[in-house]
């Protein structure tokens, strides 16, 4: 645990001994104030309401203090009540907004013939059955070949290449430094790209055979 | 070198791929939240490290959660929250002092003085009975012992049982709770002539290992104080040791 989850945590037992309660309620308040604020923040609120919203979770923390029961740290469950405040304003807003008219920001804008995206574009040129058929044939061989690396190196490449996370959030996830992560993706793909070179060699040979 | 090789077919290949498994629903049993924090705190066993990491790689709903937590633990960031000087955080403190204090007045009223003084005197002939509850709780204690001493070994306690195994994945996705003493009838959905059985607390301490039978009984006595363990079931067949379905969470109540 932190320094900061072992405070926590003492200052939770205190409270709920009720060892100088509202002293060490303050303490705890001041500990986390900034942390909530920010997360409120970081969600699109303004700073006005990210306070509105701080207090309305360390009310419901407070009023429930007492029946946490420490079995995870005292900022899971903090983040845990922030959520929920969290999703209940956004049930809360939906619900005044149902009478009104929903225009999606990423609507097209112009009136005339829309563009093709890009997605629409590739979409249009699609493979033959040939060309898929080969290509199902070699994604299955990538799926064996990443089951083939070692652990950690197949995991940092499954959630950068499958899952689509940066090198922080993976370094973050698999408690890697960002370092060791990039060095298990750049191994990872030199091995993958071998297996895959091996294996299209093998099928050029076979139908060179046929 | 950490940079990542050009290859354009092999990203092509492997963004098929990512189409393919990302289409694939999150598993069904995830981690407790004490887990999950554990694992962020890096105080979890290594076994369980292992066993987390891989789902991690496999949940999105788990990974958004860790990812988050870890970004609500980082430093505040002075342009998300703002420069806050320490008495706009007293403000607000004073502030939140003022909103719990109305909520409590809002809570039910508290007894009128008359009510006051009823209870006062119902507090006081409550003493007369104390005296009385004592000498009753020693005598229910002495009957305790004296009828645990005559049955010994032979007390019967009640049993629950815990499954195990691949084919039980919703019964294995609740945490078992129990209240001391307790027999716990341990089921593996496998066949092997005999199991171990290993418990260990939440901080992955050891508590508790033993070998039992199929279908065997392992004691949960009253000493246990409540809290959440961790249940493993080991089918052991020629020497070796293999895992019976997944470990569980076992809730000590009270």
């Amino acid at each position: 645990m932190s320094g900061t989850e072992d405070l926590s945590m003492r200052l939770v037992e205190l409270i709920q001994a009720n060892v100088e309660r509202e002293k060490n309620s303050q303490r705890l308040f001041d500990l986390h104030w900034r942390r909530v604020v920010s997360y409120f923040r970081g969600k699109g609120f303004s700073q006005e309401e990210s306070k509105d919203l701080t207090q309305d979770t360390f009310l419901r923390v407070f009023k429930s203090i007492d029946s946490f029961r420490r079995d995870s740290s005292f900022e899971w469950w903090l983040k845990g009540i922030a959520e929920s405040i969290y999703k209940n304003e956004i049930r809360k807003r939906r619900t005044e907004k149902r009478d009104g008219i929903e225009q999606p920001i990423d609507a097209p804008v112009s009136d005339g013939e829309r563009p093709q995206s890009p997605v629409e574009t590739l979409a249009s040129s699609e493979p033959g059955p040939l060309e898929k058929a080969v290509d199902r044939e070699q994604v299955g061989a990538l799926r064996a070949g990443l089951q083939n690396l070692p652990e950690k190196m197949r995991q940092c490449c499954m959630l950068r290449y499958v899952q689509d996370l940066k090198y922080q959030e993976i370094a973050d996830l698999m408690q890697l430094s960002i370092e060791t992560v990039k060095a298990h993706l750049f191994q990872g793909r030199k091995r993958l790209a071998t297996m895959l070179g091996a294996t299209q060699r093998a099928g050029k040979k076979g139908e060179g055979a046929t | 070198m950490t940079d990542e090789p050009i290859d354009p077919e092999l990203d092509r290949l492997l963004g098929l791929l990512a189409e393919e498994e990302r289409g694939e629903p999150d598993p069904v049993e995830h981690p407790g939240a004490a887990t999950l924090s554990s694992y962020h705190a890096r105080t979890l066993p290594p076994g369980e490290v292992s066993r987390v990491q891989e789902h991690l790689v496999a949940c999105r709903q788990c990974r958004d959660q860790l990812l988050e937590y870890a970004r609500f633990m980082g430093p505040a960031s002075e342009e998300t929250a703002g420069d806050v000087a320490s008495f706009e955080r007293a403000a607000e403190w004073r502030r939140l002092k003022e909103r719990m204090r109305e909520a409590e007045a809002a809570a039910p009223e508290p007894l009128p003085v008359k009510a006051a003084d009823d209870r006062r005197r119902i507090l006081r002939s409550l003493r007369t009975f104390q005296a009385l509850a004592a000498a009753l709780g020693a005598l229910a204690i002495g009957l305790f012992l004296r009828d645990a001493y005559v049955q010994g070994r032979a007390r019967v306690l009640p049993e629950q049982s815990i499954y195990f195994g691949a084919t039980r994945s919703v019964q294995e996705s609740k945490p078992t709770r129990v209240r001391p003493p307790v027999a716990l009838r341990i089921t593996p959905d496998a066949d092997y002539p005999r199991y171990r059985v290993e418990i260990e607390t939440a901080s992955g301490q050891p508590k508790q290992t033993l070998e039992v039978a199929p279908d065997g009984l392992i004691e949960i006595p009253d000493g246990w104080s409540p809290g959440t363990y961790k249940i493993r079931v080991l089918g052991l067949k020629d020497g070796r040791a293999e895992p019976v379905g997944r470990a569980k969470e076992l809730v000590v109540v009270r």
